[in-house]
């Protein structure tokens, strides 16, 4: 056991905190976020040139090579600059899908120009697709929605029956409505009438997809311990500087107590996100699938607490659109909605069958 | 970063794990496992059999009869003990009074309590708190004047757990009033039961058992010999002793023990079967904070303030768990049924502690610094507040 960072993962740490630090505070986002896809195609093209982009994927596939406490340090200090340029999407979720189900022919294909940061790919969580095989053509039909990054994607990962269908964004037969996304970043909704596909673009399985979606949550877990992290340093502070009635409002011991559990929570937050970056190494199924279902569950209820009392400590201003506080608000109510809610982790995890079973430790 | 144990850890697990299996009486297993509390003879001697491997001890250094344990070690052995579940070593000795005689005791004190503290040749109270003095202790007024070779102590402790089978007392007691502020005046003394002037009163909790006591001091003749460290400077030692051994203070594996039960209860009851898999969601993200905690305790022995996340949230999923095994045994569980009436069929689940545990787990939240005395540590040493 060992909880401290490498000296390669500070170094790492303090290059990426550096770049938010200085090119992401808030006015500067809101500038980001004014640009035509919504999000900056300048700090995109800087956090490949940092290699951010082609951080997890294995140096044979051309990547960094790097694993799940450097995808998590990215992720904190993202979440606490509430970075919205779409890396969960195109990274996270469809590279991760297109690393994990790629044959080494697709890979070579798909996965460069998405850690080159030259293409942004998503990938559908929330999809309803058949797909139909006509001699060597697929035929997918449905649709699917909140497909994160599909409002700005040129390229689409889309699960449909037993597998996961690479198609470019305009292919024929394909429709999409793209919308930003409350707390950040965009997506948009997707219609599949009569898409043809080659049978080089199925993706075989749907492993890739599961994978997908468990290094989506080790992402989340880690942008939302940055959100909460920053929300609570933000409360702590106001409590000690805003005075009401002559003193400051931090003399209210009601008000320490809140602060007080707000820690609780992140440093849980922050315990499951660290759980998550070293559980995507593990090989047993069963492990993974419980674990994250964990995490999910408790970065959602963590985050919501969190996010609630920080708007709450604030007071007034708390609500405002102009304070940072309430954009971290909605950033970890979308991350706790993300992905699987609290409340459907849940149930996935009594229906795994939890952690311990009704048999004695021992008998 | 790495999250794994050893393979030596693991193996010291498996270890641990073969010498309960081997070494516990089925009696005493028994009555864990129905959450029923064992005899004072059982606890001797399940102690006792501890004792023999230095395990007793288990954060005891080895030049005083512990067995070295590095922090995981003592966290996996105590682990291994709330999952099986297996009495612990009595706390009032081995974490608390024991760690504070290798600190501060002479050689003469260490030499006549030490190797007798260990195997429960004595067993410890623990006599801090008084009627006025809760969470506000060192507001305690239990008076010791010095008289020749003796103090002479009068006052009135409460709260003393498992007195009733204790042969001593580690006791704090005002021995200068005058002192300019409260924490100044106190000492620290070690105080016979046995002595006369002693009256030890049962004191009946809401589960119809008798555990704690209080104790009343009346013109008590203890020789000087038993104050330990320095007169009036018992506020150190007392400080030591609660902020030393926090080590499995989350008692995560007591919870895991409840959910198996519940489990066991629950059968396809999918609504207890929910609520079970959202305390073990959190409960096995309180076991990833507590392994960070160790592995900060593996760089620094000092006190880690972040101890009272473990207080606060491993009480907070013990007490929610015994809730629901409450909600799991239903209605049954009211029927009055106490802890000696007879094992019945092995394979039975026991219903007659649900109720009288889920009451008196609510103490758990107010003994060891209550979750409000944790929360007010933690804002003012990690939120400056």
């Amino acid at each position: 056991m060992d909880l401290e960072l490498s000296d390669d993962q500070r170094m790492l740490k303090e290059s990426v905190d550096r770049l938010v630090a200085e090119r992401y505070d808030l006015d500067q986002r809101r500038g980001y976020m004014s640009q035509p896809a919504g999000w900056s195609a300048e700090m995109w093209s800087a956090f490949a040139d940092l290699g951010l982009t082609m951080l997890p994927f294995s140096e044979e596939q051309g990547g960094l090579g790097l694993g799940g406490v450097e995808t998590m340090i990215v992720g904190e200090a993202f979440g606490r600059a509430l970075v919205i340029e779409p890396y969960l999407p195109s990274v996270v979720l469809a590279g991760t899908a297109i690393s994990h189900a790629g044959t080494p022919d697709q890979v070579a294909e798909w996965l460069p120009p998405i850690m080159s940061g030259e293409t942004i790919c998503a990938l559908a969580t929330e999809a309803a697709v058949t797909a139909e095989r006509t001699g060597e053509t697929w035929i997918l039909d449905g649709a699917a929605k909140v497909v994160l990054g599909g409002d700005t994607a040129g390229q689409l990962v889309i699960p449909a029956g037993d597998d996961l269908f690479v198609l470019p964004a305009d292919a024929a037969g394909l429709q999409r409505r793209g919308y930003r996304v409350h707390g950040g970043g965009g997506a948009a909704d997707l219609t599949l009438i009569g898409v043809k596909l080659p049978e080089k673009n199925r993706l075989s399985g749907n492993g890739g997809c599961t994978r997908a979606l468990e290094a989506g949550i080790a992402w989340l877990a880690a942008e939302a311990v940055g959100a909460m992290q920053a929300a609570l340093d933000l409360t702590v502070e106001y409590l000690k500087t805003r005075e009401q009635f002559g003193k400051p409002i931090a003399v209210n011991q009601s008000l320490q107590h809140r602060a007080a559990e707000m820690l609780v929570e992140v440093e849980q937050a922050r315990s499951a996100a660290m759980y998550a970056a070293l559980l995507c190494d593990e090989h047993d199924d069963h492990v993974r699938a419980t674990g994250y279902a964990a995490v999910k569950a408790v970065i959602g209820k963590a985050g919501r607490f969190v996010a609630q009392n920080s708007v709450q400590l604030h007071g007034g201003i708390g609500v405002s659109e102009e304070h940072v506080i309430s954009h971290y608000f909605r950033r970890l109510t979308a991350i706790g909605m993300l992905l699987g809610d609290t409340e459907s982790q849940i149930t996935r995890l009594a229906e795994l069958g939890g952690f311990t079973t009704a048999a004695p430790h021992f008998d | 970063m790495d999250l794994r144990f050893t393979a030596e850890e693991e193996a010291f697990r498996l270890d641990v794990r073969a010498f309960i299996r081997e070494n516990l009486d089925p009696v005493t297993h028994r009555k864990m496992v129905e959450g029923r509390i064992p005899d004072r003879e059982e606890i001797v001697a399940w102690q006792r059999k501890l004792n023999t491997r230095n395990w007793a001890t288990p954060s005891w250094p080895q030049s005083h009869g512990g067995p070295g344990f590095t922090p995981v070690q003592r966290y996996i052995f105590l682990d291994e003990l709330h999952q099986a579940p297996a009495p612990e070593p009595v706390s009032f000795n081995v974490s608390m009074i024991g760690p504070v005689l290798i600190e501060y005791g002479t050689a003469a004190q260490q030499e006549r309590f030490l190797a007798a503290t260990a195997n429960l040749d004595i067993w410890w109270a623990q006599g801090f708190s008084e009627p006025g003095a809760g969470s506000d202790l060192a507001s305690l007024r239990t008076s010791a004047r010095r008289d020749g070779d003796h103090y002479v102590v009068s006052g009135h402790k409460i709260w003393q757990g498992m007195a009733h089978h204790a042969d001593w007392m580690f006791t704090l007691v005002r021995s200068d009033p005058q002192a300019p502020k409260k924490q100044m005046g106190i000492s620290f003394l070690l105080i016979d039961l046995r002595l006369p002037g002693v009256t030890i009163r049962p004191i009946i909790t809401l589960d119809e058992r008798h555990e704690v006591n209080e104790v009343f001091l009346d013109e008590v003749r203890v020789p000087v010999d038993c104050l330990i460290g320095e007169e009036n400077k018992g506020w150190d030692v007392t400080k030591f002793l609660l902020s030393n051994e926090r080590t499995g203070i989350a008692r995560i594996g007591m919870t895991k023990h409840l959910i198996r039960r519940i489990k066991r209860l629950a059968g396809g009851n999918r609504s207890v079967l929910a609520k079970a898999a959202a305390l073990e969601a959190e409960l096995k993200i309180l076991e990833i904070t507590q392994l960070r905690i160790l592995d900060g305790q593996r760089r620094s022995s000092a006190a880690d303030p972040r101890s009272s996340i473990l207080k606060l949230k491993g009480v907070e999923l013990r007490q929610a768990a015994s809730e629901l095994l409450l909600a799991a045994a239903g209605t049954s569980a009211l029927e009055v049924r106490h802890d000696d009436a007879p094992l019945g069929d092995d394979d039975a689940e026991w219903l007659g502690t649900i109720m009288p545990n889920y009451g008196i787990l609510r103490a758990a939240s107010i003994y060891g610094g209550s979750s409000e005395v944790q929360k007010g540590i933690l804002a003012k040493t990690q939120l400056g507040l």
